[in-house]
């Protein structure tokens, strides 16, 4: 998957992407970059 | 697990890892504590988190392709409560108060237990100890993820980017279900306030709901004809169906004009605007989308009713 196919999935549907230049160097200098969401556990 | 988490954060979930990055769902045990989930027992806490990665892995997010840490797997080590209380130095008390929302609380309260004060310090401490590139969340988690940018700018930490998802609203439409302010932008404030919410089951379709649960909840669902936005059985088909299917069946009988296929959403939108399909029929195509996407889930648990069944009883008590 190319840098241009990888960055349009992110961002498909998002609210805002903070910041969208950070984001495309990241995946310009990281083949695995790490992400997170954390959930509270409420049911 | 309603289907605003279940299936906008799944399929956001999905994305990522698609997209090559090494993905941690982080269950926020001790957050949920502080928060009085389950009353503040911990033992119902981590029974929940332990279904929803049960739901997660029925939604077609596999073990091995994400990696579960709990925040009792952090709390141990005396370097992450190092990070809370750094964060908390660089942070006036004010800021960190406006934070609240992120837990669903009023801006303005203040009548908390002080254990609060710790949330948003230990969500910005998380995200320093795993080293994460990427903080993904709603766009209810907003302040949190500011907090961390800034404090990763005064303390010398990693600065993540941001990725912040829409807020699935729940099926009664754009109205105030939770009392209180939540940011100083209306039309934000409005749609945390609007937001799905799993205490309200009507107003909420769980991903393990049956098709027929599913198809009266969207029939009893708000939806204006000719307004496509904040409509939340269109929103339905923009944050969920589109990008799960990559299509939308408009199913209808010949004599409203017979079905059609939609690509891209905003051609339905168009449609849906110029009055040329009936909510009705949105509905009914959209209640078998949905019951098309969740049929692994249900199938999962009917084959593994455990988790479900003791996260009922834990419901039902509390």
């Amino acid at each position: 998957m190319d840098l241009e196919e990888r960055l349009s999935l992110i961002r498909r549907n998002v609210e805002e992407v903070v910041t969208e230049e950070e984001l495309r160097a990241l995946l310009e200098t990281n083949e695995r970059p790490k992400a997170y969401w954390g959930f509270e556990c409420s049911g | 697990m309603h289907i605003g988490m279940g299936l906008v954060c799944g399929s956001k979930i999905k994305d990522f890892i698609r997209a090559g990055f090494e993905f941690i769902i982080f269950l926020a045990d001790w957050h949920s504590w502080i928060n009085n989930k389950f009353g503040g027992d911990m033992e119902k806490i981590r029974m929940c988190g332990d279904y929803f990665k049960h739901c997660f892995t029925a939604i077609g997010i596999p073990e091995d392709k994400v990696k579960y840490i709990w925040a009792s797997d952090l709390v141990g080590d005396s370097s992450y409560w190092e990070k809370v209380i750094k964060v908390a130095k660089g942070a006036s008390l004010n800021r960190i108060f406006r934070a609240l929302p992120i837990m669903g609380r009023d801006m303005a309260a203040r009548n908390l237990e002080t254990a609060a004060l710790l949330y948003p310090c230990m969500q910005v401490a998380d995200i320093f100890h795993m080293g994460v590139d990427v903080a993904c969340a709603g766009i209810d988690q907003r302040k949190a993820h500011m907090l961390a940018r800034d404090s990763a700018q005064k303390l010398g930490f990693k600065e993540p980017a941001c990725v912040h998802t829409p807020l699935l609203m729940g099926l009664s439409g754009p109205e105030r279900r939770m009392e209180g302010k939540f940011d100083e932008d209306p039309s934000t404030d409005l749609k945390i306030g609007s937001k799905m919410s799993k205490s309200i089951p009507q107003s909420s379709i769980f991903v393990h709901d049956d098709p027929g649960t599913i198809s009266s909840k969207i029939r009893g669902a708000y939806c204006p004809p000719k307004v496509p936005d904040n409509n939340p059985v269109m929103e339905i088909v923009r944050l969920i169906i589109m990008p799960e299917l990559g299509r939308f069946d408009l199913e209808r009988s010949k004599e409203y004009g017979g079905p059609m296929s939609f690509y891209e959403y905003s051609d339905l939108r168009k449609s849906y605007s110029a009055g040329e399909i009936h909510p009705l029929d949105l509905k009914n195509s959209v209640s078998a989308a949905l019951s098309k996407i969740l049929e692994p889930v249900r199938s999962y648990f009917e084959s593994n009713p455990a988790p479900l069944r003791r996260m009922m009883e834990v419901e039902i008590t509390r």
